[in-house]
């Protein structure tokens, strides 16, 4: 996976003191598409949840792939898909995440 | 994916013929695939006659042996990057809106798709026959596909499967 993080995450990141990045990455398989969601925050996320964690430079990045299956009643993890790229970066002030499975 | 302990409850399986290098055809058998593995279920696909450029390397322009087989595939491009839209095309207008559309909505591509069917271990199968047809090599593909098949294995799969859709 390749992974790009904007300055401007790393700016934001050292202005509240957090040497740690996590992304939810999301897909849906409902309502007769596939759609796909990534959400990011500051912070770590713990392992055992299913989060796994990679090192960006001076940052730590916990990132993990859930999938929603209409009908199911909960949610996945998935080892199986890894999204081909991984952009974070901000805007209009908040942490945005996109992933690409190209 | 779930368990199989015998014959009662073995892993559903579906197969799909993808026949067509339509766009709006190929996006539902690549979503109706995706789901169906991310739901647990086996799923195989046979990409034949015109379906079969769907599994071509989307770098690759010309394909095949001879005059007419690279003539036809300067006319109908393969790879998940050149679909049409079988109507509204409009000269690659529609076609391009409506990647618009879906990019706006998050949707997945069917090149996104086609990736995710592999990791979660959709198999894909290229037709023998049409391979031979076009002059396509094992080169002319995209990588993880299983063995070419030929219509009477196709039917042997299909007749073990609980779905089988031809779109």
């Amino acid at each position: 996976m390749d992974i790009d993080i904007d300055a401007g995450v790393r700016r934001a990141l050292a202005e509240v003191r957090e040497g740690a990045l996590s992304v939810e990455l999301t897909l849906h398989f409902c309502g007769g598409l596939v759609t796909k969601d990534a959400v990011a925050y500051p912070g770590a996320e713990d392992e055992a949840a299913g989060f796994q964690r990679e090192r960006v430079g001076d940052l730590d990045l916990y990132w993990r792939q859930r999938l929603v299956v209409e009908g199911s009643t909960a949610s996945r993890v998935s080892t199986e898909i890894v999204p081909r790229h991984l952009r974070v970066r901000t805007k209009d002030g908040m942490l945005s995440a996109q992933a690409s499975y190209e | 994916m779930p368990e199989m302990n015998g014959d009662d409850e073995r892993q559903k399986r579906m197969s799909i013929v993808c026949w067509s290098n339509d766009l709006d055809r190929v996006w539902p058998v690549m979503i109706l695939a995706t789901t169906g593995a991310a739901s647990g279920l086996d799923v195989n696909i046979f990409f034949t006659f015109w379906g079969l450029r769907v599994l071509q390397r989307n770098e690759k322009r010309t394909t095949g042996q001879n005059w007419k087989q690279r003539g036809e595939s300067v006319m109908d491009r393969g790879g998940t990057d050149h679909l049409k839209l079988s109507k509204m095309h409009m000269g690659g207008m529609g076609t391009a809106m409506i990647k618009s559309l879906a990019k706006e909505f998050k949707v997945a591509s069917p090149t996104e798709l086609l990736g995710m069917a592999s990791d979660l271990g959709v198999r894909l199968y290229p037709c023998q026959m049409t391979m031979e047809l076009y002059g396509l090599t094992k080169d002319d593909f995209i990588d993880n596909l299983e063995t070419p098949l030929g219509a009477a294995s196709f039917i042997e799969m299909a007749a073990e499967s609980d779905i089988n859709l031809f779109i």
